[in-house]
């Protein structure tokens, strides 16, 4: 798993596999990533693969995102990603917030702060 | 070199094996049929699949042959009988073969296996065993779709280890799906914030509606690698409750479409994770063996254990004497605090190494089965009080001797049927196998209605091997006791089974060996009985410190009944015969001082601590009674384990060494001294000793 923020350090793009051997590593990045930052916005679009465990862990970050009162959303994703969570019978689509210019604005060039 | 995963397997399925010969053997219960095979059906499909994730895949090809047959049998296509339990059997002894290769290697040819597998596929309807053939491995039977469908509502909710066990939703939804059409909701309420989370435990759960031709069996299948600590309900729905219809069979887009619900129905096919699921690692497929609610634990760690927690028993004594004897309030407290804690311990651990009997009884229903089969017997074992618990030192060391027991009631009690029938029994033998807790005893007791132990022929027996003299005098009891010497045996021809003599005396000793006692009962004609009383644990017990001369003897509190007062004046005016008399009620004792040979005068008023010895009570006399003691059984050491009146030895609380008294063995000490000093003169027969 490796884990990329932009450079205007508006999103955390999460690439390689979401599951349980990452859990404990994204947790600690997603927590990190959550105290420093005002809003959580996450670029799935090079998740590989996904399990219950990966998409648990989304669903735990926008609880505390909303705990925080910090705005939470997914901004791209996989068709994989997607099809696991409908598989899961859980509705991607409580992640994936609307397109919006800032949000495009946010996928602009990353830089690895974790490998 | 097989990975500790493999060894979980082998240990997993070595209870499954258990439980399957166990079910088997229970076949030909009417009642319990549909539930028995229920049961042998999941455990052989554990077997297929762990053995498959394993490498074991000689196991899986054979087990596959079994499942398929059982699969019949659960749809009623193929009749429970004698002649399929006898199969299933023969199968599990040969997975047993089996797994005894090492994964990933071909096993030897083995013409014995090949007819077991055209047994097990001549037993199948026609139909089916073209379908097997053609269809190699396929788990599900094509014809279920035959049958009607209905829907069933399913709610899952795993166990928090769920993931570390390896288990996989997807694959679970996966396998779910290919029974037919399904909802998947899943419930996310359960998820805490991040800061809460253990990103290894399952906070998720779900409601599944599924409409299928396949039967609750079927679908509970498919939860069998995540049931253990889960909650499985499956409940059928009537149609007309059934959302399915109304709703739409799509798959979920992926749409920019944020809601506050935290579930969401969707509709899930069987192929909608290709792509996504991983092969199963054996790493991975190992975890799924493991099970939440228990821990597999090597008894050794288990020994070291206990063996520490005497030590810490040991030590609390000391402190609590020191403690004592420094005489500072201060201390008195946290040193109670500390017994009681050390009291809780020591239970909490010792009862970690209670096992039910009914571990062991298992492989006494097969050895009834095979040994009445192999003598042309029809016996039946029934099996009373499995919950029965027991120390595992103490069960690993019944075994045998239940054995003996059940050979000689199989081999020598339980008529051959048509005898019976003359006889007027039931043509079934029945052997009563049954185990109670007795106060701190458990009694485990073996009851035959064969024809009982014959008398006269074990007296002249005896009268023949010189034992006894022709006109001894015996009671009843020691007539049977009799059959308990060394070399015993009135069977008049030797079989493969029993009658060689060796078998009784052996399970004496090893009783004797346990602290335990043995009772024989015999009603000539209708059947005998053994009855083993034995201790519930052999680590630490509550002892009663005694003291004789400068020496200190512990007795085991269980074998006391009471103490009395001996005053010199009482045994001079009994003129030295040993016996004291309690309400009314003539009890011969032991002087421990005079048995032990101990210097010194004994006092003026001396103790008598009545115990039980059997049926008997007997009286050892001491010089005080000191107290109770916490008793942490220590062995003797190879120098002195010969000394037979002990059993082991403690450490006091001051840093001295008590001796344990075995009573069965002091009385048989002192026994064996009377009988020899009389034998001297003549009056019995030292081969008695």
């Amino acid at each position: 798993m490796q884990m990329l923020q932009d450079q205007s350090d508006t999103s955390l793009e999460l690439t390689g596999d979401l599951d349980i051997d990452a859990a404990v590593e994204v947790h600690k990045a997603l927590l990190a990533y959550l105290e420093h930052h005002a809003r959580i916005w996450l670029d799935l679009s090079k998740i590989e693969y996904c399990d219950a465990a990966g998409v648990q862990l989304l669903v735990a970050a926008q609880r505390s995102a909303e705990a925080a009162g910090k705005p939470f959303a997914i901004i791209a994703v996989t068709e994989a990603f997607t099809t696991v969570c409908a598989s899961l019978g859980i509705s991607s689509g409580q992640f994936i917030a609307a397109t919006s210019p800032l949000l495009e604005s946010a996928c602009m060039g990353k830089e690895s702060i974790d490998a | 070199m097989r990975n500790i995963w493999a060894d979980s397997f082998l240990q997993e399925a070595e209870d499954l094996l258990a439980e399957i010969q166990e079910c088997a053997l229970g076949l030909d219960d009417e009642n319990q049929s549909a539930e028995i095979v229920g049961r042998l059906f999941r455990a052989f499909h554990t077997i297929k699949g762990s053995g498959a994730m394993f490498g074991f895949d000689c196991v899986c090809k054979f087990t596959h042959h079994v499942e398929t047959l059982l699969d019949h049998v659960r749809e009623g296509r193929v009749a429970v009988s004698p002649q399929l339990a006898e199969l299933l059997l023969a199968a599990a002894d040969e997975i047993k073969r089996l797994l005894a290769v090492e994964p990933g290697s071909a096993p030897e040819p083995s013409e014995e296996r090949e007819t077991l597998i055209a047994t097990l596929e001549a037993f199948c309807p026609v139909s089916a065993q073209i379908s097997t053939a053609a269809i190699g491995l396929i788990e599900q039977d094509n014809s279920a779709a035959i049958a009607q469908e209905r829907s069933w509502q399913i709610v899952f909710r795993p166990s928090k280890d769920l993931f570390v066990c390896a288990g996989n939703p997807l694959l679970l939804l996966r396998d779910l799906g290919k029974l037919g059409s399904m909802q998947v909701v899943a419930h996310t309420d359960h998820v805490p914030t991040l800061e809460e989370l253990q990103p290894s435990h399952c906070y998720l759960s779900w409601t599944i509606t599924l409409r299928t031709a396949a039967d609750e069996n079927t679908i509970r299948d498919v939860f069998v690698f995540v049931e253990g600590g889960a909650e499985v309900t499956i409940k059928p729905m009537d149609d007309a409750t059934c959302p399915m219809e109304d709703e739409t069979r799509v798959a979920l887009p992926v749409a920019p479409a944020p809601t506050s619900h935290r579930s969401t129905k969707v509709e899930s096919s069987a192929d909608s994770t290709q792509g996504l699921e991983r092969t199963s690692t054996a790493t991975d497929a190992g975890k799924a063996l493991s099970k939440e609610s228990t821990v597999r634990v090597p008894s050794a760690r288990l020994d070291r254990l206990v063996n520490l927690v005497g030590e810490l028993v040991m030590n609390q004594s000391r402190l609590a004497q020191a403690a004592s004897a420094a005489g500072l309030p201060e201390l008195t407290n946290p040193v109670q605090e500390m017994e009681r804690l050390v009291a809780e311990l020591r239970d909490d651990v010792l009862s970690i190494r209670m096992l039910p009997i009914g571990t062991i009884f298992g492989r006494y229903r097969r050895l009834v089965h095979d040994l009445s089969a192999e003598l042309g017997k029809e016996v039946d074992l029934i099996t009373e009080g499995a919950e029965t618990e027991l120390d595992k030192s103490i069960l690993d060391q019944l075994g045998e001797p239940l054995v003996h027991i059940l050979r000689n009631s199989i081999d020598h009690g339980i008529e051959p049927a048509d005898q019976r029938v003359e006889l007027g029994k039931p043509r079934r033998g029945t052997i009563r196998l049954s185990a109670a807790h007795m106060g701190s005893h458990v009694v485990i007791s073996i009851e035959d209605d064969g024809a009982g132990i014959p008398r006269a022929a074990v007296r002249a027996r005896a009268i023949d091997r010189k034992i006894i003299a022709s006109d001894a005098s015996l009671s009843d009891r020691e007539l049977l006791n009799l059959i308990l010497l060394p070399g015993f045996s009135t069977s008049t021809s030797v079989t493969s089974v029993s009658g060689r003599g060796v078998g009784m005396d052996v399970v004496k000793r090893q009783v004797d060996a346990l602290r335990g006692s043995l009772t024989l009962a015999s009603d000539e004609g209708k059947g005998a009985s053994v009855a083993l009383s034995l201790p519930l644990t052999l680590a630490i017990i509550e002892g009663l410190i005694v003291q004789v001369g400068a020496d200190q003897f512990i007795i085991p509190m269980v074998a006391i009944t009471e103490n009395v007062e001996l005053e010199r004046a009482e045994r001079i005016k009994k003129n030295g015969r040993n016996v004291v008399v309690v309400r009314g009620e003539l009890i011969p004792y032991i002087d421990l001082r005079a048995a032990f040979q101990i210097e010194g005068h004994a006092p003026e008023i001396e103790k008598v601590v009545i115990v039980h010895h059997g049926d008997d009570r007997v009286g050892l006399v001491v010089d005080r009674v000191l107290g109770t003691h916490q008793t942490v059984l220590q062995p003797l050491g190879k120098f002195l384990r010969n000394i037979e009146v002990v059993s082991g030895a403690t450490i006091m609380g001051d840093g001295s060494v008590a001796l344990i008294l075995d009573i069965a063995a002091v009385v048989h000490a002192v026994d064996r001294q009377t009988l020899l000093a009389l034998s001297h003169s003549g009056k019995a027969i030292d081969q008695a000793m």
